[in-house]
């Protein structure tokens, strides 16, 4: 048994008493992060504000064998902050400088609880930012982007955060700090820095981030183009791709979204009665940009587009881009709750599993919006809920794990952005065979002999898949599909 | 040993006990790294050079890995799309030894590194048991990303069988430029900071330039690549950005003139070292180096600060010069052996996780089986 006032004195002794949260009432705020179905208030949460600290911090915790979770802006949506009864959280959000910004060299240095929007904001000035821009991005941290290896709406043409960040100081779980990579690629010696990022917080905790800043495009336009059907909007998807351009995002939203957003945003700009709208936005040197939109609109048009508008000064795009960032937090306004799934499928699938969506949704008398990144085929159904209806939350759970299942099955995966986390950790074994799970804690091993670092996240377990399983034989209802 | 599946490379190694086993391709960077003692069993990934499936809709290729990189560039290339590296030894290159020494080249800057375009893997461990990490979709964070702890490993954790590629749209028109003059530095950074976007933009020493069959004077290779419009466009701005240079039209193919030229022979005694270096600074090294070493053949790529030095023959005190071009590069930068004597460090792992990958390296192939002394490990 774990004697917790002990270790609250001891970590009170290394960081400042007031970074030392014990009280009931102060830790409810750290009982889930974005996914707020899953609950569990931690043993203790300490906010260090140093490479140093953290250190500390995992020192404690290993001499007294106590697990712990990393936790960084809690924004994230599949549960990889989610504390555990017996664990310590660990929050990077007082680690908030930024330590370098080098624009020559396009290289901006940043502790972990920095907000992904301030590393643009530092730059933006000089004419660059930083590009992935997950929906969050004005709350969320940049050491749970790193954790996570956060998307966004702009990561078709960019990439996503793995390929923005080039070195990261690190505390591994055996308490060692490490530097890996630098401010200079492929560094000799193994790409340790590619394998920390996403691997949400079971290797250890990232302290210090140096990122890769881009120019800013000198032309921005967005099309917002309206269909009569989803379908349609999936096959403009595939044809602009297939004409060879890359557009800086590519986003679809379906009716019951736009009819969220116009509702609570009410922007005006999306037709309510349209099937789907399909936002496409173009970056580049004047000439280039007109030349690729008008191939898109030309495209749009043979996929059956009803209407185009094609926005070009900034506040224009903002108000087309308005409505999708807001998609999530509007869903909220128009079902007591909702539950949002992150699957991928092959780009050229999107119009099959759309239909199998739509399926799920009229089978199970679910209501499920869905709003995605099209371009990457990375879906977000939101299938709307009352949590308070006993039963609902492991039904609407157990349809996403359907939707997940068909992602797989589409040749896809069932996360694009979120991450694994503690929300879908049972499906990893229908994507990946015993062997495969077993080469990853090859990895975690190296860096975590222990087990002790976010212990129960990313990989299934027995015991909890085994009661997963338990839940859905309760729902036989759900199996008719 | 040629296996033609990974099921009876996985049977080798199981059969093979706790041999040695040394890893090759096409064998065209046999010469790269400690050279081997001859021990062990060789196998090779030459008859594994299939092209399994290619979403031409969704911009992605799951090929083997022994497929040649030009012969997988033909079947692109006949959809209209390309994966963007660019490797030494373009004709034997293979996707597996691409990947295992992450030879990513000139458009690293513009599309990323091999690292950066690997969606998905699948390898046979030392116990032979076949393996896989990441898929086949363009956006996937399930699992740990093990397609960039293999990628640049060196063949030491793991045979690679087959990758899933992620391939950009071929653009139709390339246009090549080599810029001379005295002001080489603030070309270099005018360049980056205009709003071009240039899909190779490399510091070439002079001896390099001249093999291209021009006045050996350090210069910068700039490669334009899109539609005719956007291509023409860019060069139309051109002379605001270059004030004063000397501007000639080069080969669209010259970028793999380049590597073409750096690809020497094993047989040629050769020097050949692969530096990183601040950005900023990339002009200053290339600039240095012709000092120290004025025969060298130098490609920086000036966007990201990585390139290759090659020198033949081979000098008489290679650890001097190394030393030297370390002094310079350093804190941030590297200068890496990757073919001539095993001089101590000749990799030089930078700052203090040097530890940590031995000790993935141990849990990945206990035994050291995997090209063992020819890397960083026994």
């Amino acid at each position: 048994m774990v004697d917790w006032g002990q270790v609250a004195e001891e970590f009170a002794r290394c960081l400042e008493p007031r970074r030392v949260v014990r009280r009931r009432e102060e830790l409810l705020v750290y009982e889930c992060d974005g996914l707020t179905s899953y609950r569990q208030r931690p043993a203790l949460v300490v906010l260090p504000k140093t490479t140093q600290e953290v250190q500390r911090a995992i020192h404690i915790c290993r001499k007294y064998h106590i697990p712990f979770v990393p936790r960084g802006a809690g924004t994230g949506l599949s549960g990889g902050a989610l504390p555990e009864e017996e664990a310590v959280l660990i929050v990077t959000a007082m680690m908030r400088q930024i330590l370098a910004v080098d624009v020559p060299n396009r290289r901006v240095v940043v502790q972990p609880g920095v907000i992904n929007t301030w590393v643009t904001q530092a730059v933006s000035g000089k004419g660059f930012y930083y590009a992935p821009d997950p929906s969050s991005q004005t709350v969320c941290s940049v050491g749970g982007n790193v954790a996570e290896n956060s998307g966004g709406v702009h990561c078709l043409k960019y990439g996503v955060t793995t390929n923005h960040v080039l070195g990261l100081k690190m505390v591994t779980a055996l308490g060692e700090v490490v530097e890996l990579g630098g401010m200079v690629p492929e560094l000799p010696g193994y790409d340790l820095t590619g394998v920390v990022v996403g691997s949400e917080g079971t290797l250890g905790i990232v302290t210090e981030v140096t990122l890769n800043i881009l120019k800013t495009p000198e032309v921005v336009q967005v099309l917002c183009a309206d269909f009569a059907t989803v379908a349609q909007a999936g096959a403009a998807v595939s044809a602009i791709i297939a004409a060879g351009i890359i557009p800086g995002g590519m986003e679809i939203m379906d009716n019951l979204s736009i009819n969220a957003v116009e509702n609570v945003v009410a922007t005006g700009c999306y037709p309510r009665d349209a099937g789907a709208i399909l936002l496409v936005e173009i970056d580049g040197l004047p000439a280039e940009v007109a030349e690729a939109m008008g191939q898109v609109q030309a495209i749009c048009k043979t996929q059956g587009a009803r209407g185009i508008q094609v926005a070009t000064d900034p506040q224009e795009r903002y108000k087309l881009w308005q409505g999708r960032k807001a998609a999530f937090a509007a869903m909220g306004k128009i079902s007591r709750d909702y539950y949002v799934q992150d699957g991928v499928v092959p780009r050229s699938q999107l119009p099959w599993i759309l239909q199998e969506i739509e399926r799920l949704s009229q089978a199970s008398g679910y209501r499920i919006a869905n709003v995605f990144h099209a371009g990457d085929g990375n879906l977000h159904p939101l299938i709307l809920f009352d949590e308070s209806v006993p039963g609902a939350l492991e039904e609407v759970e157990h349809l996403g794990g359907e939707i997940l299942k068909l992602c797989i099955q589409a040749g896809g995966s069932i996360s694009g952005e979120h991450g694994v986390g503690a929300e879908k950790r049972c499906y990893m074994s229908d994507l990946f065979s015993p062997t495969d799970l077993e080469t990853m804690q090859l990895l975690r091993r190296a860096f975590d002999p222990d087990h002790l670092a976010n212990p129960s996240k990313i990989f299934p377990t027995p015991r909890t898949c085994g009661e997963r399983a338990q839940v859905a034989q309760k729902f036989p209802q759900l199996q008719v599909y | 040993m040629r296996p033609e599946t990974a099921a009876e490379l996985g049977e080798i190694l199981r059969q093979s006990g706790a041999q040695a086993v040394h890893l090759e391709g096409q064998n065209s960077k046999a010469h790269w790294g400690n050279q081997r003692d001859g021990v062990g069993i060789t196998i090779s990934t030459a008859a594994l050079n299939r092209i399994l499936n290619y979403e031409v809709a969704d911009l992605v290729v799951t090929v083997e890995a022994g497929v040649k990189w030009v012969d997988l560039r033909r079947v692109l290339a006949a959809q209209g799309q390309f994966w963007a590296v660019q490797p030494l030894y373009p004709d034997q290159a293979t996707v597996g030894g691409i990947m295992a020494t992450a030879d990513s080249g000139a458009w690293r800057q513009r599309y990323g590194g091999v690292r950066d375009g690997v969606l998905g893997i699948h390898w046979v461990r030392p116990d032979g048991a076949e393996t896989k990490a990441g898929g086949q979709v363009v956006k996937n964070v399930a699992g740990y990303d093990l397609m960039k702890l293999l990628t640049g490993s060196w063949g030491t954790l793991g045979c690679i069988t087959q990758a899933t590629l992620r391939l950009y749209p071929l653009p139709p028109v390339t246009r090549s430029f080599l810029i001379q003059g005295e002001d080489l530095e603030q070309w270099r950074q005018g360049l980056l900071d205009s709003a071009l976007q240039p899909t190779a933009w490399d510091v070439l020493s002079a001896p390099l330039v001249a093999q291209l069959g021009y006045p050996a004077q350090m210069g910068l290779w700039l490669e334009l690549r899109g539609t005719a419009l956007a291509v023409a466009e860019q060069v139309a701005r051109l002379p605001q950005v270059l004030m004063g240079a000397t501007v000639q039209e080069l080969d669209p193919e010259t970028g793999e003139q380049l590597t073409r030229h750096l690809s020497l022979p094993g047989t040629q005694p050769q020097l050949l070292l692969k530096i990183g270096v601040l950005p900023t600074r990339t002009v200053a090294l290339v600039t240095y180096l012709q000092q120290i070493a004025p025969h060298a053949w130098v490609q920086m790529h000036s966007g990201v600060g990585v390139g290759w030095f090659v020198l033949t023959p081979m000098p008489a005190d290679v650890e001097a010069l190394v030393t030297k071009i370390r002094q310079f590069v350093y804190p941030e930068g590297f200068a890496s052996v990757v073919c001539g004597p095993a001089i101590p460090n000749r990799w030089d792992v930078r700052g203090n996780s040097l530890a940590l990958m031995r000790r993935v390296k141990d849990q990945f192939d206990p035994q050291h089986r995997f090209n063992p002394g020819r890397w960083l490990w026994d």
